[in-house]
Order: structure tokens, then C-alpha cells, then sequence
């Protein structure tokens, strides 16, 4: 909805072309975000000396890998038009699967194979649902986000699960070349997500299924197939977020990923991704996860009461989305 | 090139209640232009639906090019050569041309997407086209309605469509547009292609057709060549099944004191210093060109959009109208020609649709009355003869006609003074067109008044006591009915002011 491409370069006029130009840009929802990052960046970095510190960014990278693994095939599946309310209950329930599997003394590459794919079944299932029976997929996705949250309840029993091989840790804590590699596996998704996006004829069918779903089925685009394997790979991914992070901590809580999928949904928005589909990118919805996470950074730097993180956030959402229609209407109305 | 290129052998198709196809059967010779014409409810939009795949048919076969089809869904159809543009336009309005017409198709290099060859590709595509104005990166949003159709249309000649259905192609097109559109038709007869034409308006069948197909109630009327011995007239009694007036009463209403003073109005660019007095009794039309201000005069005049200078006077009595609802507390009525996104709510039933801009008139002691909600929809039901099958339908399953007519029984339910009114017969078959113009000059004999903006010259002349031309905001011309003439209109209308003799 927000990313306004403008590509009337030849046509524009000469006067004023500059301002006009910086204009556009800032109509993209990318730009405007980079700029505003970098802005509070700034700020942060006066108001205290502990903002520019290579370990704050550390904390702050390993912080946001979880949401920004799953925020990535979250954003394809938007674009389409189908929204994903389940990734923070499928990384509880696979991380948990995959933890009991281990505490049953099955060796680490099979446990890990275990959690994986019944994060792609169950991830599927949110597309089942959407194709069989005709749900919407906010009310599917609502669906299974409770009862895969329950689901995940009922099997660590109201406790945690830990004491895991140190060859299955190392997952979550080794560095390559001094970098912690939870921060490398969300780059490699991110990287891969942006390519696939834009190169890849499957995931690129995104905008048109979002654009219009009747439109694309009569293009002979398979939407129901994108649907379900989309919805599965955001399934996988979540298992995956959910794994490494039993990994990283060396326990799986009963805890993990709470409201991850609210976070993430309102880093999509803010990074320009339409609910009713069609318009966004892989780049906006990382630069809105940063964001989400620098609020949470600028809080405990400032010592600020944790909750007003959500306050914060929910102003940005409302902030960022009424000034888009705003925009638009503006734009509309000349 | 004689060959048939679509053959219906007895299509019959029943919905609950209604046989919307009985036993037709008729051919449609290969790349000829094919005119199908008839009432709303004939049965047309079956058709398209049944040869698009959207939906098949109970009893009956379609053969194409000698080979029997049954198509199961659209994109059946459209494998087999069958491309549709439909009235509600189907774009993916969000990405840009290019993306619009590679649909499903996009170009791809070792399996990465190549969009060197996809802009390419669209450049060409639309060079060939004849549509060079066209960019081939602008979001089709961007783009006019018109533009937009003609994409659509360049996407099915890139796809080799063999046959090419165009459902009331001109209904929101610019006569600059509907021109461009000829052309590419004409391409597209020269290439072979078979062209399904759906319209209502009969000049267009004239111009265009090779062949034409009346349908009626769902029956097949008559399948004919068009020669120069048949008439519009002629095309209307096969439609209606007996003669209808192109005659709306002009005249008969008793044309009384001002009602309304226009002075000076101006909204913005789009209307600039407009002037006009409006008598009792009168119908004013307004002519112009699609951007020419018509619609934006109708909405500043109604409050949907800032007046920006000059002044209203109603009953001789300067009003200052900001919003809609100032407008309906001056017993304004304001009609806009997209009824069903701006005016009906489509999932409402027909007793709350007439009931909605006058629901203050059915509160008694505090309480709605549903009882007079009822009695004042049957009365209009009945005086406007609305065709439903009772007070609880939905206006979505209504015809275009009798949700005009809806639309005209919620706004005379507020009783007012002025009625606004832009395109009203648009998407409305001959028959009903004809109730509508009758039913508006009831509305004035009763000491009222109507504004009324149409694309339809014929319609203008037959209907209305005066007529402004509006050109790029302004006016160009004042015309009594006496002095209509559709050249005259047309001259004012592209911008030239007759000098006052």
C-alpha cells in the first residue's frame, strides 16, 4: 500500500524536478524508514554511551534474529494477501517437539529432522485449512496460533526442558569469525528471502495472487499450492527460530516466542507491506523488525520501564499506517 | 474465412427460479464482429459466463472452431484461445504494466525472472498495439480506466486469443478513448481474431458489427448480418418486443420560478466559475467529456467537494453547503454514477436501501417504526414498478435497471428539492432507460427540479429542457432543447464557445 513507485522519470518536469525526486523518494516506504532508523540511531547514541558499543549491537542482532528469521517468509505470504498468525506458537510447539526428542535420546540430526518437519506439516496445515474449508486466513491463522500454543502447553507440562547435548548447543552459540552464527543464519534468510522475492517466478507470484486472487488463478497461477507451501515454509522457518533458540539457551519454555507474531505483523506493516496484499518487500519488513527491536533496545538502555514497549510500539503502527493513508489521500485528491 | 468459431447448439442454463438460457442456439463466424444485444436480464452475461468457463451450462453444447468444448474453469477457456475483458476490470491494479501483461507468464532467464526482457517484451507488446503512449513501467493504477482496458486487451493479443469477448468495453471510456479502442478492434479484425461485443448502445453495434445476436428473457430472438437497411430502431423492437419511446416527455412539465442560483462556482482546477439558474419543473442536463468537470460540478454543488469561490442560492436564499449533510438538509439529492460502490449497499436489503437517506422520517415516540419502513418501500416498489421478488431481496441480486431505480426511491423517500443525478442509465438496458427518463420527469412536474449528467447525447436531447456543455471546468455553451444538436454538443464540448448570434 505504501510503496509508491513512481517511475514517470521522463514526464516529470524540469522545475523543481530535484524536490520532486526527494519527494518520491520518500514515498518509499523503505527510504523513509532507513532514514528514520539512522535518526533514532543518532539520538540513541547521544543519549547514552552505551548504544555504540559493539556488544549492545551484539545483544541487539542476536535480539532480532528470531523475529526476523520468520518475519522474512511472513512478509512473502502478506504480499499474497495471506497473513500468518502462527509463527510464534509453531516455534513454541516444533522447538518443543524437537527438545523432547532429544531428552528421549534420539541422536541430534534426527530430533532436529523431527521439529522441522512437522513445522512444515503444521505451518501446511494453516493453507489446508484456507484452501478445504474457505477460511479466511486470519481466522485459520488465529485458529491454529492458540492451539499450537496449547499444544506446545500440554507437552512441556507447565515447565522447561533442557540438559541438551552440547553437540545440539553449539547450534545456537558458536561464532564464525567472531560473529555468533544466530546472527548469520538470519542474514542467510534475509538474503535469500530479497532473491527469491524478486527472481524466483514462484515467490514473485506473491504480488500477483495479492494483487488479485481471481486475476492470478485465471493467469493460471497455482494459488492454492503457493498458499499451502508458502505457509508451510514459514512453518519450517519458525521450527527452525524455535530449534536454534532452544539451542542458544540451552532450555525450551513453555515461554518462547510469546507475541513474536503480533511484533511481526506490526514490523510488516510499519516496513510497508499491505494487509490486503499486493504491495511490500522483503527490505521494508526487515528494516520494520529493526525497528520493533531498537524501541526494545532504547528502553532497557534507558532504563525505562519494559512495558511501555508495546505503548511505543502500537503508536508507531497507528503512526506509520495513518500517515500512508494520509499520503494517499492526498495524492488522490490532487 | 468462412469457418464458425463458435457454435451453441440449444445452451440452456436455470438458476433457482429463472431460466436464464432456454434451448439457444446460434454461430459466430470466424473474425467477424460479433454484436450481442438485449434487455438486462436477456441472458448475456450467461452467455459470456458459460463461454469464459465461469460457469457451464445445463444442457446444451459449445463448439470452437468444429471441436466441442466444456470448459471446467476460466483458465480452460482461456487455453483454448478464449480471452474475456469484463466490465469490472480484473487488473492487478497494484503492479505495473509490464507485470500486467507477462500475468503468469513472466519471462525468465537460467530461472531467474529477466526484467530487462520483460520490459522489453511490454514495450513491444504495446508498440504493436498502437498504444505508445502507454509507459510500460507506470502502476496501472495510474492509469485511466480507458488505458487500463486497453492493457488488458494487449495482454490477450500477446496471448494469441482467438477469440475476444468485450462486455460493455465503452461504459466508462472517453469518446477519445472509445475511438482508440475502434482501432484496436479493427487490428484485431485483420488479424483473424473473433470479436464477442457486448452493448448497450446501439450506435457502437452499428459502427462495429459484422454480425448481431438479439437475445431476450433468454431466448435466442434473432442471429442476423448486420446490413445498412437495419436500424437502431429496429434493433430495439427485436430487444423489447414493441416499439419504445425515445421520447421522454419534454415539455410536458410546467417549467416554474428559480429554484437554484449558481454563481460563480468553483472548485479548485476542476470547476471554475460556473453559472447557471435552475427553474421548478426543469430537467438541466450537462454535457462535456469525461474530465471535463461534469461529475465534479454535481459533487462541489452536493458538498463532496470544497466550493473554493462563488455562491448557491436556493429559494433566493444564499446557502453555504460544506458537506453532504448540509446538502440533504437543503433538500439536495445527489445520485452518483457508481451505484454500487457510492450509493447502495449492495448486501443490505431493498426495504433499508430505500429506507437509508430518510431513516429520521420513520421514528415515532423515540422508536423506529419497521412497519413504515415497509409501507414506503412497497409504495415505491410499486410506483416505480421495481422487479424483485419482495421487500427482503438484496439490491446486490437486482438488475442494473431496478437497482437504479433503488437507488432513485431512496433519495425521493428524503422528498427533495433538487436531484443530482450523473450518468443515470448507465449499465441499464433500453427498456428500463426509458422508465427512468419518464420516472426523473415525474419528478419535476411535481414542482422539483433535476440535474443531470450524461455521456449520451441522444439521451440528453430526448430528456432534458436545457442542456450546459462544460469544458475543462468551464462552460462552453447554454442550449435550449430546440437548439440540440449532437454536432453542436460535440463542437462545445472539445472546447470551441459559440460566439452569440
Amino acid at each position: 500500500m505504501s510503496v509508491v513507485k513512481q517511475k514517470t522519470g521522463k514526464v516529470s518536469p524540469k522545475n523543481g524536478q530535484l524536490s520532486e525526486k526527494i519527494g518520491m523518494l520518500l514515498q518509499k516506504r523503505e527510504i523513509s524508514l532507513a532514514i528514520l532508523l539512522v535518526l533514532f540511531a543518532l539520538c540513541l547514541s547521544i543519549a547514552t554511551p552505551n548504544f555504540l558499543q559493539v556488544a549492545n549491537f551484539r545483544v541487539l542482532l542476536q535480539g532480532m534474529a528470531t523475529d526476523m528469521m520468520i518475519a522474512i517468509p511472513m512478509c512473502i505470504s502478506l504480499i499474497a494477501g495471506n497473513i500468518d498468525f502462527s509463527g510464534g506458537s509453531a516455534l513454541c510447539l516444533n522447538g518443543a517437539i524437537c527438545a523432547l526428542m532429544l531428552n528421549q535420546g534420539l541422536p541430534v540430526p534426527l530430533a532436529i529432522l523431527i521439529g522441522l518437519t512437522s513445522g512444515f506439516l503444521l505451518g501446511g496445515l494453516n493453507g489446508v485449512i484456507i484452501n478445504k474449508l474457505g477460511l479466511t486466513p486470519l481466522v485459520a491463522t488465529m485458529g491454529t496460533w492458540m492451539a499450537y500454543r496449547g499444544a506446545a502447553l500440554v507437552m512441556l507440562g507447565g515447565g522447561t526442558l533442557s540438559s541438551f547435548p552440547e553437540s545440539f548447543l553449539v547450534l545456537g552459540r558458536a561464532t564464525i569469525l567472531g560473529i555468533p552464527v544466530t546472527i548469520i543464519y538470519m542474514l542467510v534468510i534475509v538474503v535469500v528471502g530479497i532473491l527469491v522475492l524478486k527472481y524466483s517466478n514462484f515467490f514473485h507470484n506473491a504480488y500477483y495472487i495479492g494483487s488479485n486472487k481471481a486475476s492470478a488463478k485465471l493467469a493460471g497461477i497455482n494459488v492454492e499450492r503457493f498458499t499451502v507451501i508458502t505457509y508451510a515454509i514459514t512453518g519450517t522457518i519458525a521450527a527452525f527460530a524455535g530449534i536454534i533458540l532452544s539451542a542458544r539457551l540451552g532450555s525450551c519454555s513453555q515461554n518462547a516466542g510469546e507475541s513474536l507474531e503480533f511484533r511481526n505483523v506490526v514490523a510488516l506493516l510499519v516496513g510497508g507491506v499491505s494487509m490486503d496484499g499486493g504491495v511490500g518487500s522483503v527490505l521494508g519488513a526487515m528494516l520494520g523488525v529493526v525497528l520493533m527491536q531498537m524501541v526494545g533496545n532504547a528502553i532497557t538502555l534507558l532504563y525505562l520501564n519494559a512495558s511501555y514497549t508495546k505503548v511505543i510500539n502500537g503508536c508507531i503502527l497507528i503512526l506509520a499506517v495513518g500517515l500512508d493513508v494520509m499520503l494517499k489521500k492526498k495524492k488522490a485528491k490532487a | 474465412m468462412e469457418n464458425t468459431a463458435i457454435k451453441l447448439k440449444s445452451i440452456t442454463k436455470v438458476f433457482p427460479g429463472v431460466r436464464a438460457l432456454n434451448q439457444v442456439s446460434f454461430e459466430i463466424k470466424e473474425g467477424d464482429v460479433h454484436c450481442i444485444i438485449g434487455e438486462n436480464g436477456a441472458g448475456k452475461s450467461t452467455m459470456i459466463k458459460i463461454l469464459a468457463g465461469v460457469q457451464g451450462c445445463d444442457e446444451g453444447q459449445v463448439e470452437l472452431f468444429g471441436t466441442p468444448v466444456h470448459f471446467k474453469s476460466p483458465e480452460d477457456a482461456k487455453k483454448a484461445g478464449i480471452g474475456v475483458v469484463y466490465q469490472e476490470l480484473s487488473n492487478f491494479m497494484h503492479l505495473d504494466v509490464a507485470s500486467n501483461l507477462f500475468a503468469g507468464a513472466v519471462p525468465t532467464k537460467r530461472g531467474r525472472i529477466d526484467y530487462k526482457a520483460l520490459y522489453q517484451s511490454a514495450r513491444e507488446i504495446l508498440d504493436a498495439c498502437g498504444l505508445d503512449y502507454i509507459n510500460e513501467r507506470a502502476d496501472m493504477n495510474t492509469l485511466s480506466l480507458g488505458s487500463q482496458q486497453m492493457v488488458e486487451i494487449a495482454a490477450l493479443m500477446h496471448e494469441n486469443a482467438r477469440v475476444v469477448i468485450l462486455d460493455e468495453p465503452t461504459s466508462a471510456l472517453t469518446q477519445v478513448e472509445v475511438e482508440k479502442l475502434f482501432e484496436l478492434i479493427h487490428d484485431m479484425k485483420k488479424k483473424g481474431v473473433t470479436i464477442i461485443y457486448i452493448s448497450h448502445r446501439l450506435d457502437e453495434v452499428v459502427e462495429l458489427a459484422d454480425a448481431l445476436t438479439v437475445l431476450k428473457d433468454g431466448e435466442h430472438v434473432a442471429t442476423m448480418p448486420m446490413t445498412k437497411e437495419i436500424t437502431k430502431d429496429d434493433m430495439i423492437r427485436y430487444m423489447v418486443g414493441r416499439d419504445v419511446a425515445y421520447e421522454y416527455g419534454v415539455g410536458t412539465s410546467e417549467i416554474g420560478e428559480v429554484l437554484m442560483e449558481v454563481e460563480h462556482l468553483s472548485s479548485g482546477k476542476a470547476v471554475s466559475d460556473i453559472s447557471f439558474e435552475l427553474h421548478k419543473g426543469e430537467i438541466l442536463g450537462i454535457a462535456g467529456l469525461e474530465g471535463s468537470g461534469r461529475t465534479e460540478l454535481l459533487e462541489t454543488l452536493f458538498g463532496w467537494r470544497e466550493t473554493t469561490g462563488g455562491s448557491v442560492k436556493l429559494h433566493g436564499r444564499e446557502v453555504s453547503i460544506r458537506n453532504p449533510y448540509d446538502a440533504k438538509k437543503n433538500r439536495l439529492a445527489y445520485i452518483t454514477k457508481e451505484r454500487k460502490i457510492l450509493g447502495l449497499f449492495l448486501n443490505l436489503d431493498i426495504r433499508q436501501n430505500i429506507a437509508a437517506a430518510s431513516t429520521e422520517r420513520y421514528v415515532q415516540g423515540g422508536t423506529v417504526r419497521y412497519g413504515k419502513i415497509a409501507e414506503n418501500a412497497k409504495k415505491y416498489i410499486a410506483a416505480m414498478s421495481i422487479k424483485c421478488s419482495g421487500l427482503a431481496q438484496k439490491v446486490l441480486n437486482l438488475s442494473g435497471g431496478n437497482q437504479q431505480k433503488v437507488l432513485l426511491s431512496m433519495w425521493l423517500s428524503a422528498d427533495p428539492d433538487v436531484v443530482l443525478i450523473d450518468e443515470p442509465t448507465r449499465g441499464v438496458d433500453v427498456g428500463a432507460k426509458a422508465e427512468i427518463h419518464l420516472l426523473l420527469r415525474d419528478v419535476v412536474s411535481k414542482g422539483k427540479a433535476v440535474i443531470m449528467v450524461s455521456s449520451e447525447m441522444p439521451e440528453l436531447m430526448a430528456s432534458c429542457d436545457r442542456v450546459m456543455v462544460m469544458y475543462e471546468g468551464r462552460c462552453t455553451g447554454m442550449l435550449n432543447n430546440k437548439e440540440l444538436r449532437e454536432e453542436r454538443l460535440m463542437t462545445m464540448a472539445s472546447g470551441y464557445t459559440e460566439s452569440p448570434q
